[in-house]
């Protein structure tokens, strides 16, 4: 079931990407024909298997790359670069700056745009205080473990106060406990602040887990296969994860990308 | 186009950029021959040097004195690196020296080698072994130390003598270091032999630019500089050759 | 007062003291070797005119140190992050840093006569190479991922090279320092040296003609004490960043 494709017309949700593909030099094609909406306040996973372009699509919403065809819209405007006001992106690696403090990185963003001082300062403490790390914003980076410097970026992120967030397998280079850490935190704190999220994965666990709506990407060329409503209710608990519902949303999943070819994800069985 | 190849036509460009503008500007005029010569006046110019016994007995000069000291310096680097890389007591002993040698630049030591040596040739070939000996010391001393400690005891465990485990271990294991640090040690000896010779001598390349530059004959100091530049990139690119090998052989070897 | 220290202390002394009665002994030509006490010598008798020669050696040095750091860090920074320009001008500099650069001096000489001028032009020519260098090379290890931050965060492209790319950047920019400002300080005094009518080198270079060993003796001591002060202040300065640095490497997962 996808998300029907409407042209040229006028938009209401947070997110919607309009037939983008992308071609690379040598001939590959990375993505083809993706439609794709998220509602406000909605939080949406892609996951798929290496090489679906799941990672190229977040580059080309956020504004960092070009697709080569389509068009993406965010809060109804067309995306053609960064626009961090409205766009907040949380990477795989953390990529705090060393030398600053935990708040000073939080409010490093809001600094580079000429925020007063005393906004960006209770702005980001807000921030730093919602992701749990209220005596940590003192700290720097190397007094930190990888899960609370995760936390950090997306307190960043957060504090830009932006339309959307866009994170790409924030939780990858994280170790197993750290993750399903990482992710009851995120549920927390994403049900404090009902962002519009955009929430790339390998796991399929994490993405049923967070979200309210579940892409399905394949590749070759990489394109949307299915979009799974997630009908567990919030707040989330890990029990529902033991859950028959859970279980046949996963086993749905799996069995998409093992239809389509792909079961060479090491992370399926998550 | 692939990276590499933007890399390659990027540095030609950028050669040519300097030659190209070198030659505009002084053929026409912005820069008076009075401050340089043009590429193409220079290289004409060298060509007639080549014929010139004044000039190939300056080149011989310097080129005799670079190889001298090389052939001296860089064995005595090599031997003392090699001992003091391998054993520890040595090293222990010899570090501070080495550390203080090396904080110490010796350029300007060379109006007490003018005092101790005169300004002869010897005194130019001691300057340059000076220049040459400590890095080709520390390099070595770096490869003695880059050997893995735990596979010369295996090999010993296999029962190999003490000449098969240099063949076999130490040569291919140091090799790359030791050539950078051969080629570092010719850059620098050929750098304070010219500067020697700069500074007080009767013959040798480094005393005619010198005396061009005084004399304001910009053609022939042009040409000099072309000469003296050409050779040290030339060597420099050979032994960097070498060194690219070396690693290559190193790679097989460890892979054996 | 550490062990290593008094350690240290006991052996400079015991050098000096050896190094003293060497000379006394007359066991080395009095020319070659001029004892400690005949630097001090030197230093009571003529303070006045190596304060003079020491004082425009320093402005030559310190000119040179700015225009050097500035040249070899901006062209650092500007070339060594995309890997174009490194893969170009990398290996190029490196080449051009393998020819004798001093034998251009004479050229120097030709264009800016004996002066501060030729003396500059040398001295930041050798001095910001190695700083360029090891610029490229600093900003070249800097983590792909910090580019995307950077536009994702709004940085303009001045902002982010200030901000993130530079410091980021100087581990390996303050080694290229130590090496380029070594290597300015020794350029402008063998400048000095090779022709010249005032400053360290001219004096050192003078007093060898007259054979005054001692006060030979005390410029190249004055010339290695002026690197070595350089090299505390750098000191300083990566202190300074150091400690936050030091850790900087495992930072970034």
């Amino acid at each position: 079931m996808n998300a029907t494709t409407v042209h040229n017309e006028k938009s209401s949700s947070a997110v919607e990407v309009r037939g983008v593909s992308k071609v690379f030099a040598n001939g590959f094609r990375a993505l083809d024909d993706i439609n794709l909406t998220i509602e406000d306040g909605q939080f949406l996973s892609i996951v798929g298997p290496s090489g679906c372009g799941k990672s190229t699509l977040l580059q080309i919403v956020a504004g960092l790359t070009a697709g080569s065809g389509g068009q993406t819209l965010v809060g109804g405007k067309p995306v053609t670069k960064p626009q961090p006001r409205d766009i907040a992106v949380i990477f795989q690696d953390a990529l705090l700056l060393p030398w600053k403090t935990t708040l000073q990185n939080v409010e490093f963003p809001l600094d580079l745009q000429g925020v007063s001082a005393a906004e960006r300062h209770s702005r980001s403490l807000e921030m730093i205080d919602l992701v749990g790390l209220k005596e940590f914003a003192d700290n720097y980076p190397a007094q930190l473990s990888g899960g609370m410097r995760q936390r950090v970026s997306i307190a960043r992120g957060l504090a830009q106060n932006p339309r959307i967030i866009l994170m790409d397998e924030p939780f990858g280079a994280l170790d197993e406990q750290t993750r399903i850490r990482m992710g009851q935190e995120l549920v927390r704190i994403w049900e404090k602040s009902r962002k519009t999220v955009l929430f790339i994965t390998h796991s399929l666990t994490e993405a049923i887990f967070l979200s309210d709506v579940v892409v399905v990407m394949g590749r070759n060329p990489g394109r949307i296969l299915e979009r799974i409503p997630v009908p567990l209710e919030r707040p989330r608990v890990t029990d529902m994860i033991g859950s028959d519902v859970f279980g046949q949303l996963r086993n749905r999943i799996w069995h998409l990308l093992s239809d389509s070819g792909d079961t060479s994800s090491p992370a399926q069985n998550l | 186009m692939s990276l590499r190849w933007q890399i390659r036509i990027g540095q030609i460009l950028m050669v040519a950029l300097f030659l190209g503008s070198w030659e505009l500007a002084t053929r026409a005029d912005w820069i008076g021959i009075d401050l340089l010569a043009p590429v193409s006046t220079a290289l004409v110019k060298l060509y007639e040097m080549l014929g010139d016994p004044a000039f190939l007995r300056d080149y011989g000069a310097t080129a005799g004195r670079v190889a001298v000291a090389f052939a001296i310096g860089a064995p005595a680097a090599l031997i003392c690196g090699f001992a003091v890389g391998e054993w520890q007591d040595l090293e222990k002993i010899s570090r501070p020296i080495i550390n203080y040698a090396l904080s110490i630049p010796q350029s300007i030591f060379l109006p007490i080698f003018i005092l101790a040596f005169g300004i002869g040739a010897m005194q130019k070939i001691v300057f340059g072994i000076t220049h040459l000996f400590f890095v080709t010391l520390v390099n070595t001393i770096a490869a003695v130390q880059s050997i893995p400690k735990d596979q010369v005891t295996a090999l010993r465990s296999f029962g190999a003598s003490r000449w098969q485990i240099y063949c076999r271990l130490y040569l291919p294991g140091m090799l790359p270091l030791v050539l950078t640090g051969l080629r570092l040690g010719m850059i620098f000896n050929i750098l304070g032999v010219l500067l020697a010779e700069m500074y007080a001598s009767q013959t040798g390349l480094g005393k005619a630019i010198f005396t061009w530059g005084e004399s304001g004959d910009t053609v022939h100091l042009t040409a000099g500089l072309i000469a003296i530049s050409v050779s040290t990139i030339a060597i420099n690119g050979l032994m960097r050759a070498f060194e690219r090998r070396a690693y290559r052989y190193q790679l097989e070897t460890r892979s054996a | 007062m550490t062990r290593t220290r008094i350690i240290k202390i006991v052996v400079a002394v015991v050098i000096l003291a050896a190094w003293e009665l060497i000379c006394r002994l007359g066991l080395v030509n009095a020319i070659i070797l001029a004892p400690p006490s005949s630097i001090v010598a030197a230093m009571l008798t003529s303070w006045r005119d190596f304060l003079g020669a020491f004082q425009v050696t320093i402005l030559s040095i310190a000119t040179s140190i700015a225009l050097a750091w500035s040249i070899g860090i901006g062209f650092g920074l500007i070339f060594g992050l995309s890997p174009l320009g490194y893969g170009v001008f990398s290996p190029l500099l490196t080449g051009l840093f393998s020819v004798p650069l001093i034998t251009l001096y004479p050229l120097f000489l030709v264009w800016f006569g004996i002066g501060p001028g030729s003396k500059i032009a040398f001295a930041v020519l050798t001095g910001s190479i190695p700083i360029a260098l090891n610029t490229m090379d600093g900003v070249r290890q800097i983590d792909r991922s910090y580019i995307g931050l950077a536009r994702s965060i709004g940085a303009s492209p001045v902002q982010a090279y200030f901000r993130i790319y530079f410091p980021l950047a100087l581990p390996s920019i303050l080694s290229g320092l130590r090496i380029g400002t070594s290597l300015v300080v020794i350029g402008v005094v063998v400048c000095e040296m090779l022709a010249a009518v005032d400053g360290l080198g001219f004096w050192i270079s003078y007093n060898r003609t007259i054979f005054k060993t001692g006060h030979v003796y005390l410029g190249i001591t004055l010339a290695m004490l002026s690197v070595v002060l350089v090299n505390i202040a750098l000191g300083h300065i990566e202190r300074r960043f150091g400690a936050m640095r030091a850790e900087a490497a495992t930072a970034t997962v």
